[in-house]
């Protein structure tokens, strides 16, 4: 089986660390990058199997901008994403129609428990 | 506002009132005269024919049909004022003179015919006097007396010296006196006394029924333009006052009172927050060029400086006026004269409303009332629509700090649990059971945290009247509590307490509510029942609606609450002594947001309790209408 790589976009390293520490023990090659800008080049350098996107990110360009980008852009428009935020389901969902044009699968509440990460994680990739 | 604005009066085109009356007279008179002319002929035939006397009666008819003839022409003439209106050669007064004249001539000629200064007819001479005073000036009366007197006077002279025929008419006077100079004298003395006084007592009485008419006509034209502005004031404020949206407040009084005061336009312009500066909030009636010429600086503009003060300034020559700061761009604009009323709020001036006018001295007295009034109403809306900006804006920046905080405090903590998250859960290797226990101390710790911060977040918010949590919607009771029972199956039965949930009633429970306040506020009530109820015991949830009301009873056989704590436990951070010392883990909120919930949503919640056997909450929901009424029709099918 291949390994799935997965691209963390978060400007929070502790978070990411955290995130990186359950995605690897469970077998997956993970990336990283603090903001949408160094995430966009990434994913153009080495397509990820999937993006776990910040929503609030304190950069130029946060989760949400950087999703629209993906989504004009033919190459990584249908890579899947899992959107990672602070805000409670109902708010996210004002925010993030999910009958919209972007290709976001799934969304997960911080804190994150790691099995739900993990589950998460294994629906959006089937 | 009749005069403001409009460079042509509506009184000045059509014929004032007082000619109105004469042209009306006129026609009345001419009227007559086809009387007159007919009476004279058939007068004529009576006297020949009937009774018999000796009288010229073709030249007496000849006149009657004469006068006939000439009222033909006043008759054409009379109908062409009317037509044209006062304009040119037909004015009403040539025509009153000439039909005047005219008669006098005719009167003249019948006398003579009729026995010169014994004739009857020359009594005729007092109504003609009375017509000439209550249609002609005062002066035009008394030259048409005048000329009645020399008339009949020559008449009745050239008749004495022979110069002209006599015509005697027998039976009416046995002898002749018409050569007789005491009867003249006196005949004469008397006419012309008799002409003069009616002449004089008919002006005076026209005097003042012409000084009364015009006053009542000033009154009724000051009450109409009064009425006309009371209106307009009233349905103004009508308008301006049915929105609270600060721009179509001031677009709406911008729009109305350019109209009210028939002025080529309006601004409303407002103070900046530094006093210093007035900038333009509304225009209606002026183009772009003119009004983005630049702000009104308040210590430039000695006229705005006296608005703001609480005057009404007018400027009734803009080209004279030294005081404008944009007096040149004002006269590009077509502007000449402007009137300025001040926006006074409670606390100061907010602004200034000013009206253009295309003419010079356009405005009236009735205007700067018209225009005071127009600011005082208008202020009035302008600052409640500010105060509701405000209070939105107040709302809005309340709302956006509770996000705020809960993302602050939320993020940090939720990085801490995730990172305690992975060292509990072996991602970051294996830990000794030392190691574990700390780790998982750490955990519950954070977890308590967690729920504290949300807890405070749910009540600031809720007290806060906002809603972070979604929108309301009717929920069904019924499936909320199932899905919440639902949730609590696993972990109640591993502290081996039996969970039962009893529905009564209708199977559909309909409540308006956030879907996530209400799944709070049962989660609330289910999991203290739990928390506080050692193993082995039970906890019945029971929902019933009954008469418009749900009914949420949640009952435990758990340690109870003392006498004593009942009345604080619905308070911030209070946990009865009990509770403490049994139960760790608790913040002292639950119920607090749960009671806060129940009552923002028209419920209420009661509890009743025995220390060591149990306790048990009651909430009573309002269950909304429509869908109470549905289920039931659908419980009937």
């Amino acid at each position: 089986m291949d390994t799935k790589t997965i691209l963390i976009v978060d400007d929070d390293a502790d978070l990411t660390l955290a995130n990186r520490l359950v995605l690897e023990s469970a077998g997956y090659a993970v990336e990283e990058a603090a903001d949408g800008a160094t995430a966009l080049k990434k994913m153009r350098a080495n397509k990820p199997d999937l993006v776990l996107m910040d929503v609030m990110m304190a950069t130029p360009m946060d989760g949400y901008h950087t999703v629209q980008q993906m989504a004009h852009d033919n190459d990584l428009s249908g890579i899947p994403i899992l959107m990672i935020s602070a805000v409670t389901a109902s708010e996210y969902a004002a925010q993030f129609p999910t009958t919209g044009p972007l290709p976001i699968r799934d969304f997960i509440a911080k804190p994150v428990a790691p099995e739900a990460l993990l589950k998460k994680i294994q629906r959006c990739l089937r | 506002m009749a005069t403001a604005g409009t460079p042509l009066a509506p009184t000045l085109t059509s014929p004032r009132p007082v000619e109105s009356e004469l042209v009306i007279s006129l026609g009345w008179l001419a009227g007559l005269r086809w009387i007159a002319s007919a009476a004279v002929i058939v007068g004529t035939w009576v006297a020949g024919a009937l009774l018999r006397l000796t009288i010229p009666s073709i030249p007496l008819a000849g006149i009657g049909f004469v006068i006939g003839l000439y009222n033909i022409g006043f008759t054409v003439w009379h109908r062409r004022i009317r037509r044209v209106g006062n304009a040119g050669d037909t004015h009403p007064y040539a025509l009153a003179r000439l039909q005047i004249a005219a008669d006098w001539l005719a009167i003249a000629a019948l006398a003579h015919l009729s026995g010169g200064v014994e004739s009857p007819v020359i009594f005729y001479c007092v109504f003609h006097t009375i017509l000439a005073a209550l249609l002609l000036s005062e002066r035009d009366t008394y030259i048409a007396a005048t000329a009645a007197v020399v008339l009949l006077g020559g008449v009745a002279a050239l008749e004495a010296w022979g110069i002209l025929p006599h015509y005697h008419v027998p039976g009416l006077y046995a002898i002749e006196h018409y050569r007789q100079s005491l009867y003249l004298t006196s005949t004469f003395l008397f006419f012309t006394s008799t002409i003069f006084v009616s002449a004089y007592l008919t002006t005076r009485i026209t005097r003042r029924l012409r000084a009364r008419e015009a006053e009542m006509m000033r009154l009724s034209e000051s009450l109409r333009t009064a009425y006309r502005q009371l209106q307009t004031v009233y349905a103004s404020a009508r308008d301006v006052t049915s929105t609270l949206e600060l721009q179509e407040v001031l677009d709406r009084l911008t729009k109305s009172t350019t109209e009210a005061a028939d002025a080529k336009g309006c601004t409303i312009r407002l103070l900046h927050e530094t006093g210093t500066q007035l900038r333009l909030a509304s225009s209606y009636g002026l183009r772009e060029e003119y009004l983005h010429k630049g702000n009104l600086v308040v210590d430039q503009n000695p006229l705005v400086c006296q608005a703001l003060s609480g005057e009404i300034v007018a400027v009734p020559d803009v080209a004279a006026e030294g005081r404008l700061q944009f007096g040149t761009e004002a006269i590009a604009e077509g502007i000449r004269s402007t009137l300025t009323a001040p926006l006074m709020g409670k606390t100061g001036p907010l602004g200034i409303i000013r009206i253009y006018c295309e003419r010079v001295h356009c405005f009236s007295q009735e205007d700067r009332e018209f225009i005071a009034s127009v600011a005082s109403h208008g202020s009035i809306a302008i600052e409640n629509a500010m105060a509701y900006e405000a209070m939105q804006n107040l709302e809005e920046s309340k709302r956006k700090f509770v996000l705020l905080v809960t993302h602050e405090l939320r993020s940090p903590l939720a990085v801490v649990r995730s990172l305690l998250g992975t060292l509990s859960g072996g991602y970051a290797g294996r830990l000794t059971d030392l190691q574990q226990e700390v780790v998982d101390r750490a955990r519950r710790r954070t977890d308590f945290l967690q729920t504290l911060i949300d807890d405070l977040l749910n009540l600031a918010a809720g007290k806060a009247g906002l809603r972070i949590t979604g929108e309301t919607a009717e929920l069904d009771l019924h499936e909320v509590l199932a899905t919440v029972s639902e949730r609590f199956a696993v972990p109640a039965s591993d502290r081996g307490i039996r969970l039962e949930t009893n529905y009564v009633g209708p199977t559909s429970v309909p409540v308006t509510a956030t879907a996530e306040e209400l799944d709070r506020a049962v989660t609330n009530l289910i999991s203290n029942a739990i928390k506080y109820t050692p193993q082995g015991g039970a906890v019945s949830v029971t929902l019933e609606a009954r008469s418009g009301r749900a009914y949420l009873e949640v009952r435990d056989t758990g340690i109870g609450i003392p006498q004593e704590s009942l009345d604080h436990l619905f308070e911030e951070f209070y946990r009865a002594p009990n509770a403490k010392s049994q139960v760790s883990q608790g913040t002292g909120l639950g119920l607090v947001i749960t009671k806060d919930i129940i009552t923002r949503y028209g419920g209420t919640i009661r509890v009743s309790s025995t220390e060591g056997v149990g306790t048990t909450f009651t909430v009573i929901l309002p269950v909304s209408r429509d869908r109470t009424n549905r289920s039931l029709t659908t419980g009937r099918d």
